[in-house]
């Protein structure tokens, strides 16, 4: 029975995962501003 | 509005965070600054000011982008930013002949001017005597000497921008009729012999003395290599203690989690996913901090522009001059600010090339992938010099090959319509500014954790459901993984990663990197957890381990020395880093260019990988 409630849990986890791509993905900044890397971070004022 | 302005390596963004408290990037080099920044601060009377930083430049010519850029503010004709109401001109007071020239050609634009007289204490232990009153006086602009470094002298410069602003410079120093460049050049020696005297003729600064062994043509290169071999020594040996720590508490909480849960999905997702997955990539953290740290200490103390002296006749068989060696040498960090910085170079066809061949420089985000390859190859525990050199051969690969494809590609575009030339400032040694240094490296592990708390963190969980799903009824975990998505993906991927020596798992760990360089480990963590029967210390163990422990159906191992050769071969040349094509197609203005260079990488590492496993197995290694 454990099993049952922890495989619908590990699901609903990986969809909202996906959900939560897909969101990011839609909401994503126009090409133009710095994409971002390791160096500062930050989104909009690359070193 | 104020804007600072002033020759590379004046000290304007160490003035531009002393006057807005902001914690810009500074170093001990030309070139650091390359777009133009903003920010406020209040004078002594209470009023609010803009202040803008551009980017160093040694005239108003307008050569390169970075300097049109300079230019293009000062007439306000920078889109979104008014003309300035006032031009902070920052010079360097040891080099006063030099840094006035611009300064002049700023005040004979009829824009108000203050000089800010930076580094006075350098200057001071030079052996000059600086008289501000005097230079004042002659240019006809308030002066005020300053350390900006240590903050000193930025409340006297604040009280000198105060309200009604001083007036434009009469520009007393062009004679009409006369060559302006002449007139400007007599004009500083004069104004130098007035007020800037040096106590003697000629005096070696502890600076030239140690640029005497650190710039000799033998002893330079034998500190040079020496200095880098150093670096990636410490990335293995000092980071090896926090790294333990890391690693002991990833196995405490999988096995918290595992005592919490009994055995099923949910379980299984937080300990191979999410904990395998994150820990993977975040126990090279002490790693790519201790490479930021060596980065920010070498800019800091004025060694990079040696090194870039060093390298300029290198960087001239290449086609290429010293200017890209900033940029090349930040790729090592990363190539996005890497490419961005190639803005200082003057030569459209130089920065083209500097850009295609800046992501052969391995970024930090290879690290994690060669430092998890690398003991394994040695078949020993971190810390050893043989590690650092082979660490140190996979960056001289990667930047040999570099050079190389510059030379051709240059040959190629053919030469300059203008010739440009390699000016470099020598700047004397200073002690590292370690506040602004720690700030970033803090700043830089801070990124890196929030990387690995989100986008691998996300990656992970749908890495572990395309290995876990669909699901199928055996309850054996290798029969289990074929049947999963990411096993079906192997499969197909399999006959184009096989010649190379991979098997499909690697194959689509590969696959998923595309996306960004470290996710390799993550993947890796989650689909070699399927161990082989009976082996219940690979069970046990850690990714490296299991990756070890991994085999071919017929029981031979699956990473060999030569596989895992290649395997290093070909993330050392693959461009899998989509921002880094986003970036390039924005600065290079083409996407074709972008493209074509991601096209070109990942055919190039495909072919090195393919020649080196094949090439080696025809030899008889394995």
């Amino acid at each position: 029975m454990s099993a049952d409630w922890q495989s619908l849990t590990a699901l609903a986890l990986v969809l909202l995962t996906a959900a939560v791509f897909v969101w990011r993905w839609l909401r994503r900044k126009p090409s133009g501003g710095c994409a971002g890397c390791p160096t500062c971070g930050k989104k909009t004022n690359p070193p | 509005m104020i804007a600072l302005i002033g020759n590379p390596n004046a000290g304007k963004t160490t003035l531009f965070n002393a006057l807005t408290g902001e914690n810009q990037r500074v170093g001990n080099y030309s070139g650091v600054t390359v777009e133009v920044r903003s920010g406020t601060f209040f004078t002594p009377h209470g009023r609010k000011l803009r202040v803008l930083d551009l980017p160093g430049c040694y005239s108003l010519r307008a050569g390169s982008p970075d300097e049109q850029v300079a230019v293009d503010a000062l007439a306000g004709k920078l889109p979104g930013e008014p003309r300035p109401d006032l031009v902070v001109c920052v010079v360097d007071a040891s080099n006063l002949e030099r840094h006035l020239q611009l300064a002049l050609q700023v005040a004979e634009l009829g824009l108000p001017c203050v000089l800010a007289l930076n580094m006075i204490d350098v200057a001071e232990r030079a052996g000059l005597r600086l008289d501000p009153a005097k230079l004042a006086e002659e240019l006809g602009i308030p002066v005020v000497p300053m350390q900006a470094s240590a903050g000193k002298g930025v409340i006297e410069l604040k009280q000198a921008l105060r309200f009604p602003l001083p007036h434009a410079a009469a520009a007393a120093w062009l004679t009409p009729g006369a060559d302006p460049e002449a007139s400007r050049r007599d004009f500083i020696s004069r104004l130098c012999e007035l007020a800037a005297r040096r106590s003697q003729a000629h005096q070696l600064t502890v600076s030239d003395r140690v640029d005497g062994v650190l710039l000799h043509p033998l002893l330079g290169w034998v500190f040079f290599l020496a200095i880098l071999l150093l670096v990636f020594w410490s990335i293995f040996s000092f980071a090896k203690i926090p790294m333990g720590w890391i690693e002991a508490g990833q196995g405490a909480l999988g096995e918290w989690v595992k005592s919490l849960l009994a055995n099923g999905d949910l379980r299984s997702l937080l300990v191979d996913g999410v904990i395998g997955g994150v820990g993977g990539v975040v126990m090279f953290l002490p790693q790519i901090v201790l490479l930021f740290l060596f980065i920010g200490l070498l800019e800091s103390t004025g060694y990079m522009a040696r090194a870039a002296f060093l390298m300029d006749a290198v960087m001239a068989k290449a086609g290429l001059s010293g200017k890209a060696f900033l940029p090349l040498f930040s790729s090592y960090a990363c190539a996005i600010p890497g490419v961005m910085a190639t803005r200082t170079i003057h030569s459209a066809k130089e920065r083209l090339v500097t850009i295609f061949v800046a992501p052969w420089m391995s970024c930090s985000a290879r690290l994690p992938v060669y430092l998890l390859i690398v003991p394994l190859l040695l078949h020993e525990g971190e810390g050893s010099w043989k590690q650092a050199l082979v660490l140190f051969f996979i960056y001289a690969l990667g930047t040999l090959s570099a050079f190389a494809v510059a030379r051709v590609l240059r040959g190629r575009l053919g030469p300059d319509a203008t010739a440009t030339h390699f000016m470099l400032e020598m700047p004397p040694y200073r002690m590292p500014q370690w506040s602004y240094i720690l700030r970033h490296v803090l700043e830089r592990a801070w990124a890196f954790v929030q990387k690995a708390g989100t986008l691998i963190l996300g990656l992970s969980v749908l890495l572990w459901a395309l290995s876990t799903y669909p699901k199928s009824n055996s309850s054996d975990e290798a029969e289990a993984l074929a049947h999963s998505a990411m096993g079906r993906m192997g499969a197909l991927i399999e006959p184009l990663v096989r010649p190379l020596g991979f098997d499909g798992r690697t194959g689509t760990a590969i696959l998923t990197s595309f996306s960004a360089r470290e996710v390799f480990n993550a993947s890796m963590a989650i689909l070699f957890r399927v161990r082989d029967a009976g082996d219940k210390k690979a069970t046990r163990g850690m990714l490296r381990e299991q990756i070890a422990a991994a085999t071919w159906p017929d029981g031979r191992p699956l990473f060999t020395p030569l596989s895992m050769i290649s395997l290093l071969v070909f993330y050392i040349y693959a461009l899998q880093c989509l921002p880094t094509v986003a970036v390039v197609a924005r600065e290079s203005g083409s996407w074709r260019w972008a493209l074509g260079q991601f096209a070109f990488m990942t055919a190039f590492a495909w072919c090195a990988s393919l020649l080196v496993y094949q090439g080696g197995r025809l030899l008889g290694w394995s």
